[in-house]
């Protein structure tokens, strides 16, 4: 027995997670994905029926979940080049020494440590049109009161974008500033003596020596990004008339209001296939990037 | 130090969770060692999932009462509208085996709840005579009957009424030497005089926000000589010229003299702009008066009330008991609606100024004596003129149904085409209309 257990102790201390992994994640997936093909409506008197492929091609055709989608990608899409563009900046600011450094970091963390539901209230009510401090703002500065999130225009989707900058921008900063730590002094000592400038020795040293932190970051951001519901959720909601739903919250919307139980999951499926295609073409990204260098 | 540290976390993590679960275990039942007696449901414990609503704090302080007479043991557990539904269709969707009794919404959920099984049906509790089932206003109890069917079978008793009344300035009014809006053109023509009327203060304000829109606006749609469909050929009729006028009209009062935010706002940022004086008139629900003008807000002094210019109000049941299907304790529950939804404690409640559902709490005049001059007027005046029971379409898939015409709504207030808007809504209204027809012959 003890010899059993000595040569399959690596299997023996993997399996506790393994079977949690099966029970928490496979086993709801294979769930959902089988519930993809029915009718179900969430009755607990008639049993699901098998429809085939008709909540894909339903979804297909429909253009609120088409809508959702370019809305997705659009909301993902700025969104995370404003957090990587942005986050790098700050890390690199923040990787200088300065007075009150540590203060400065610990506050810019303050965003990614709250709740996001109740950030996304607190927001709400900073936006509101009649009643909130961005419009005493704006007034006060001589310009226009704005509807903020109250607009069927692009306009709160922009606002959106800008709560989830402020919250997750930090959190690239913090991942990027732990890769700028390792990169070693001589390179920028024997730039410096080469008399390279500081806009050629970020180019040609940080951003190289940074890039596969950079990517990692990026990549987590991107895959969090694209599944953001909490902010959307305890804002707008995907309102004003669907203006800012994402797919997401389109899905839950099926599941909880419409009892489409058989079109959430056929949702969540296409959605899940999504996602896997993002992080494996990044990933891919990702290697050939680490290979140049 | 570390560990001090990591344990006063831990702790407090622990604590916070508690906190989150939101369960309010009712207080022990007065202690009565004497009593030796056993007691009809000792032993029994009642799961009770309700909604975060006047009503609900009404009944709290009488639930030791309740256990002491029982023997039964009942937890309540309270959520907000949204988080309630959530966690009803999950627990229900899955069994519903550990919910005894919850509360819902006839008109928004029920049938879906119905025509998915969850509920019990609750012909035995309306056949005891000490319940009095006549005594409910009929068609608030109608919301619990399958489709409207006149079967007699019912899965559910309704707790809450309401009725759309007009809430306005009685300063303002005055100082803009106007009467008070009896119809709609009085109601347009007096929000366009009373907006601005003071700093910050919009003529206005009443909900714009697409889904929980429908409802309110569906007095100014009745009120056009529209509906949301014809009941008869199951026709979706929400771009016929009676209903495109009244969109546009609604749209207008909320565009011209309402709050910025209209197309964001539901009940609750109404009341707090109204409640705080950022507004002269609204039209809502009289049953969250309390919320929009009540003894505690700022404009108490001066709130009025009338009957809604529309003229067209409904008499709705907004919210009832039902209990599980697959509840355990089918009977013990059964003795907790007829206790919560019985005659004696729905006077206590109405007392407290909530709307009921029970005639003969409307008409003792101890139970009404709570409530505004103004209101009660308002109240007993929409009862006698309601000819509809119902704020928003009377099918299953009612959320979808809302989202779909909240969209004419919002393209009214924005000022956009609402005939192409009402057409496209009317289209996609007309599937959902079939599917639930179709699911409805299926079951």
């Amino acid at each position: 027995m003890k010899k059993w257990i000595d040569r399959h102790l690596k299997g023996i201390f993997v399996t506790p997670s393994i079977i949690f992994i099966l029970l928490m994640i496979i086993v709801p997936l294979a769930y959902n994905f089988i519930m993809s093909f029915t009718d179900w409506q969430m009755s607990i008197v008639k049993a699901p029926k098998f429809i085939g492929l008709t909540n894909y091609i339903d979804i297909l055709k429909d253009e609120r979940f088409r809508n959702s989608v370019w809305r997705t990608i659009v909301f993902s899409g700025v969104a995370i080049l404003l957090e990587s563009v942005l986050g790098v900046a700050l890390a690199v600011l923040i990787n200088r020494k300065f007075h009150g450094r540590r203060l400065v970091q610990a506050l810019m963390l303050l965003p990614v440590v709250a709740t996001p539901v109740a950030l996304g209230m607190v927001w709400n009510l900073m936006l509101e049109p009649s009643i909130g401090i961005g419009n005493v703002l704006l007034t006060s500065l001589g310009f226009q009161p704005r509807a903020f999130l109250s607009t069927r225009s692009f306009e709160s989707m922009f606002w959106l974008i800008m709560i989830d900058v402020w919250e997750w921008t930090p959190m690239v900063m913090l991942m990027v500033y732990g890769g700028l730590m390792t990169i070693p002094t001589a390179p920028y000592e024997s730039a410096l003596i080469d008399g390279a400038n500081s806009w050629q020795t970020f180019t040609k040293i940080t951003l190289p020596l940074a890039s596969p932190t950079i990517l990692v970051a990026v990549l987590m951001r991107l895959i969090d990004v694209v599944k953001t519901y909490d902010i959307i959720y305890a804002t707008t909601g995907g309102g004003p008339s669907f203006a800012t739903e994402t797919i997401n919250i389109y899905g839950y919307l099926n599941m909880f209001s419409y009892y489409r139980f058989g079109k959430a999951a056929a949702i969540s499926v296409l959605f899940f296939i999504v996602v896997m295609a993002i992080g494996c073409g990044f990933l891919k990204v990702k290697s050939k990037v680490e290979v140049e260098y | 130090m570390k560990r001090f540290l990591a344990l006063f976390l831990c702790l407090l993590m622990i604590f916070a969770m508690a906190a989150c679960g939101q369960t309010q275990p009712a207080d022990p039942a007065p202690a009565d060692n004497q009593q030796t007696e056993a007691k009809p449901y000792d032993g029994v414990t009642l799961r009770v999932i309700l909604a975060t609503h006047d009503w609900t704090t009404a009944i709290e302080p009488k639930l030791p009462e309740f256990e002491a007479a029982t023997g039964m043991k009942v937890e309540f557990e309270v959520y907000p509208e949204n988080q309630l539904s959530d966690k009803l269709n999950v627990e229900l969707g899955s069994g519903g085996q550990y919910i005894d009794a919850f509360m819902c919404r006839p008109l928004q959920e029920v049938q879906q709840f119905i025509q998915n099984g969850y509920l019990a049906e609750v012909s035995e509790l309306l056949a005891d005579e000490e319940f009095d089932v006549d005594d409910f206003i009929p068609a608030a109890l109608n919301g619990y009957a399958q489709n409207g069917a006149n079967d007699g079978k019912y899965y559910g008793v309704p707790l809450v009424t309401e009725r759309q009344v007009l809430f306005y300035r009685k300063d303002l009014l005055e100082k803009a030497n106007l009467e008070v809006p009896t119809n709609l053109d009085e109601l347009m023509a007096a929000a366009e005089k009373l907006n601005g009327i003071e700093d910050g203060v919009v003529g206005f304000t009443g909900r714009g926000k697409g889904n929980p829109a429908v409802t309110q606006f569906s007095t100014y749609l009745y009120a056009f000589g529209g509906d949301f469909f014809d009941f008869e050929t199951n026709k979706a009729t929400i771009n016929t010229p009676e209903a495109v006028a009244a969109f546009e009209y609604y749209g207008k009062l909320l565009r011209e003299c309402g709050p910025a935010s209209a197309t964001n706002m539901h009940w609750n940022e109404c009341a707090a702009l109204y409640s705080t004086g950022g507004a002269a008139l609204c039209t809502d629900a009289d049953a969250i008066w309390q919320s929009f003008c009540g003894p505690e807000t700022e404009i108490y002094e001066n709130a009025g009330f009338a009957v809604s210019p529309t003229n067209a109000t409904w008499n709705v049941c907004s919210w009832g008991l039902g209990i599980s299907a697959n509840s355990p304790n089918k009977e013990a529950a059964m003795e907790f609606v007829k206790w919560a939804a019985g005659v004696e404690m729905t006077k206590y409640i109405q007392t407290a100024g909530i709307s009921t559902a029970r005639n003969s709490a409307w008409a003792d005049p101890a139970c009404t004596a709570n409530y505004p001059e103004e209101l009660l007027a308002a109240i007993q005046k929409g009862n006698e003129i309601a000819t509809k029971a119902y704020d928003r379409p009377m099918t299953t898939s009612v959320a979808q149904a809302r989202d779909i015409i909240g969209v004419v709504i919002t393209t009214a207030i924005e000022g956009g085409d609402v005939q192409a808007a009402a057409d496209k809504a009317n289209a996609e209204f007309q599937v959902v209309l079939d599917e639930d027809l179709a699911a409805r012959n299926a079951s």
